[in-house]
């Protein structure tokens, strides 16, 4: 079965997204999982080594679909799995996963895999018949949210990120790579999504995703969605795997339907302009 | 459908001048075909644009109009902004041409006019004009230049509708500057008598929004003038008005963000309606990347929309959407599955078929080291369901220099076909060892025939 790829710049939607797509009846939605960072299991310990956090998911994951629940002692248990299996390359913990959940199709958000081109292009190369979904946010939006959770990383860490990360940077580079990627696939295989539309115009934007994904999109199946707090993934996790996805989305993730106001691009963020590399990219995603 | 065998030239090399690059305005006047043909540069006399006749009875043009020459003074010497460089043009000392081509061609009776009349728009440095010929042998100017403002280069679409003759403004010149393809006055203009000279304005400039920056083309569906914009920031715009009391008409906006493809949908460059909905091709100028705009690089889509507002996808990117789930109706995608047709530039009804050709850009890739050999020419595609398609070329009739149509006349003899040529390329193409006869050729035009019995043609808007 063809998993669901969702990609996307951080602060776009995707752990909420990812969510209410994973409670479609013919879907399985997953937390960050990160299997794009490497070839085998062993390069991505290796990737998360000095980032524990990064491993969460894939531990939750494991926890929840061995052990049927997420606690201290199924998470240790999910680590020894992973320990006895670092030879595994990604693609066959994937195929675990997937024969775990059969038959549902994953959907996965790993928002590191838009780092690079090659990320994606590993993620194509483990399923070749993957569904890839671009989903955008508007840039002036975006960059606020980085700043934000960058500054309250540092005043919890002491570290020095809001100064450090440009968030225009990562905006622009993030969709740049997504567009580059989606170039290289048949006419189909991604498809760019307004955030934006989906969360502000569900009845509309909903029912063509299910088309798209050629799965059910009957009112049950709609009505289910709506609620992405139902996810075994979407709270905090026990001690030893607290995340797996945006802390924010953890406390709180219910999904409360409302229009969404978009910004126009051409006004920078603010007060200050976007640089024109920016502005275009924002153009042509329908956020002028 | 048009048969290509049946296809055969009726005007070649120009038609008299090599240098007449753009078979660009054309109509069918008491059973004569009249064709405008374009000189892109209008240097010297050399480039004074013709009005031709032909007379399908006789198979021979004659020409009934030339421009009149004029002194080269400052706006004679305005920079194209898309030219290379953008450096000042070079002219002749014995004056140029008051008219490098023409824009608009149509028939219309107006007020004032004892019977249907041909009006046809110029391209002019001083401000385009209005010329207007009851006998098809002398033309008269019957507008100031510009219409309202001399900085107006010229008029792309004349559709009449409703006992008004409408006209959009395309091209610019100010401060030097020449812009083919923007305009300070973005509105629709509108006479009732355009012998007098008395134009109105038929909109507000961009129907109030800055960012619709030019009205490319305007068509009729149904009790509905529809006009089609360039909006570079969020992509096309389709309005349309059931010109009703007085100008300036009220208008509604019925389709907005280039069909949701956003900026890559910048422009439309060609509309007609078949079969009950508002066939769109849109385009990108210059080799499918607006660098004014900073724009692209994409190719060409076309769309229909239907009077109820409903648009579908008929070739282009597939794509979520307001309007639904969007995959391509032909099962093509941008261009005809083809990156290089940036433009859909002109697209006509006959004998109950759709005909959609393009601009396409491959020769560039051999001149710029990225083909192997000379290879392009414009496609043109026809389609009796307005979903599939079938091609009557795929290489501008053999000649990749044959870059794009920019006539496409349905008559009672058949279906007429004129060409843009970039046969000033040949002489730098054979420099690069490409086996092509150097000397420069102008336009073509060529008539195609279709077996079926002749029902009655369809006119589209020319512009």
């Amino acid at each position: 079965m063809a998993p669901v790829f969702i990609l996307c710049a951080m602060r776009s939607y995707s752990s909420l997204i990812s969510a209410m797509l994973g409670q479609h009846p013919d879907l399985y939605g997953l937390p960050e999982i990160n299997l794009s960072v490497g070839e085998t299991l062993g390069d991505v310990a290796a990737f998360y080594q000095r980032r524990a956090h990064g491993l969460h998911g894939l531990l939750r994951t494991i926890a929840q679909l061995q052990a049927g629940q997420q606690t201290e002692a199924t998470i240790a248990e999910a680590k020894a799995f992973l320990a006895e299996r670092h030879g595994w390359s990604t693609s066959q913990m994937l195929d675990w996963i997937e024969a775990a959940v059969a038959p549902r199709r994953i959907v996965d958000k790993s928002p590191v895999a838009v780092r690079s081109v090659e990320m994606m292009q590993r993620l194509l190369r483990m399923r070749p018949d993957a569904q890839f979904l671009h989903i955008t946010r508007q840039p002036a939006a975006v960059c606020r949210s980085i700043d934000r959770l960058h500054a309250e990383i540092d005043a919890e860490t002491g570290s020095n990120l809001r100064n450090r990360v440009d968030a225009e940077q990562v905006w622009l580079k993030c969709n740049a790579n997504i567009m580059a990627f989606k170039a290289s696939l048949p006419p189909g295989q991604c498809m760019t999504l307004q955030g934006e539309a989906l969360l502000g115009e569900y009845d509309i934007y909903a029912p063509q995703l299910c088309d798209w994904l050629e799965i059910r999109r009957d009112p049950d199946a709609l009505a289910a969605m709506l609620h992405p707090e139902e996810s075994p993934f979407a709270t905090i996790g026990p001690p030893n795997a607290m995340y797996g996805n945006d802390p924010n989305f953890l406390k709180s993730a219910a999904f409360h339907p409302r229009p969404i106001t978009i910004e126009d691009t051409e006004d920078g963020v603010d007060g200050r302009a976007f640089q024109p590399a920016t502005r275009k990219l924002a153009r042509e995603l329908g956020y002028a | 459908m048009l048969d290509p065998s049946t296809i055969r030239t009726i005007g070649e090399q120009g038609i008299g001048n090599t240098r007449s690059r753009v078979a660009h305005a054309c109509a069918v006047f008491e059973g004569r075909l009249y064709l405008g043909v374009t000189h892109p540069n209008g240097e010297g006399p050399e480039d004074a644009a013709r009005i031709l006749r032909y007379d399908f009875a006789t198979e021979h043009w004659d020409v009934v109009h030339t421009s009149p020459l004029r002194p080269a003074d400052d706006r004679a010497f305005a920079a194209d902004i898309l030219r290379a460089g953008g450096g000042r043009r070079i002219v002749s000392d014995q004056g140029v041409p008051r008219e490098r081509g023409f824009r608009g061609m149509c028939v219309f009776q107006g007020a004032s006019d004892l019977t249907p009349v041909l009006y046809c728009s110029t391209i002019s440095n001083w401000g385009g004009l209005i010329l207007r010929s009851d006998d098809g042998d002398r033309f008269e100017v019957v507008s100031e230049p510009g219409l309202v403002d001399d900085r107006l280069l010229s008029f792309r679409a004349l559709v009449p509708f409703k006992g008004y003759l409408f006209t959009t403004p395309i091209g610019s010149i100010d401060e030097g500057k020449l812009d083919r393809n923007g305009t300070s006055d973005p509105t629709v203009f509108v006479s009732a008598d355009p012998a007098t000279g008395q134009w109105d304005r038929a909109s507000l400039p961009g129907f109030g929004d800055p960012r619709n920056g030019v009205v490319f083309n305007m068509a009729v569906l149904g009790d509905h003038l529809y006009a089609g914009t360039g909006n570079p920031t969020r992509g096309f715009e389709i309005w349309r008005t059931a010109a009703e009391g007085s100008p300036p008409f009220t208008w509604e906006r019925v389709l907005d963000r280039g069909a949701g493809r956003f900026s890559l949908n910048a422009s439309v460059a060609s509309m007609v309606a078949f079969n009950g909905a508002l066939y769109i091709g849109t385009g990108l100028p210059g080799l499918g990347r607006d660098r004014a705009n900073d724009i692209g690089p994409a190719a060409a889509e076309l769309i229909r929309l239907w009077p109820d507002g409903r648009f579908e996808l008929v070739m282009g990117e597939p794509r979520f959407s307001a309007a639904g789930l969007q995959v391509p109706l032909s099962a093509m995608l941008p261009g005809f599955d083809d990156p290089r047709n940036s433009v859909i530039w002109r697209q006509a009804v006959w004998n109950g078929t759709l005909y959609v050709a393009t601009h396409h850009w491959g020769i560039y890739q051999f001149l710029t080291g990225a083909a192997a050999r000379p290879e392009g020419g414009f496609h043109l595609w026809a389609t009796t369901d307005g979903e599939n398609f079938l091609p009557i070329t795929t290489d501008g009739f053999g000649d990749p220099f044959a870059v794009g149509v920019r006539t496409l006349v349905p008559t009672a003899h058949g279906l007429v076909i004129g060409t843009d040529d970039h046969g000033t390329l040949r002489a730098r193409a054979a420099r690069m060892g490409a086996s092509v006869d150097e000397a420069e050729r102008g336009l073509t035009v060529s008539i195609g025939e279709d077996p079926a019995p002749f029902g009655e043609p369809a006119l589209g808007p020319y512009g």
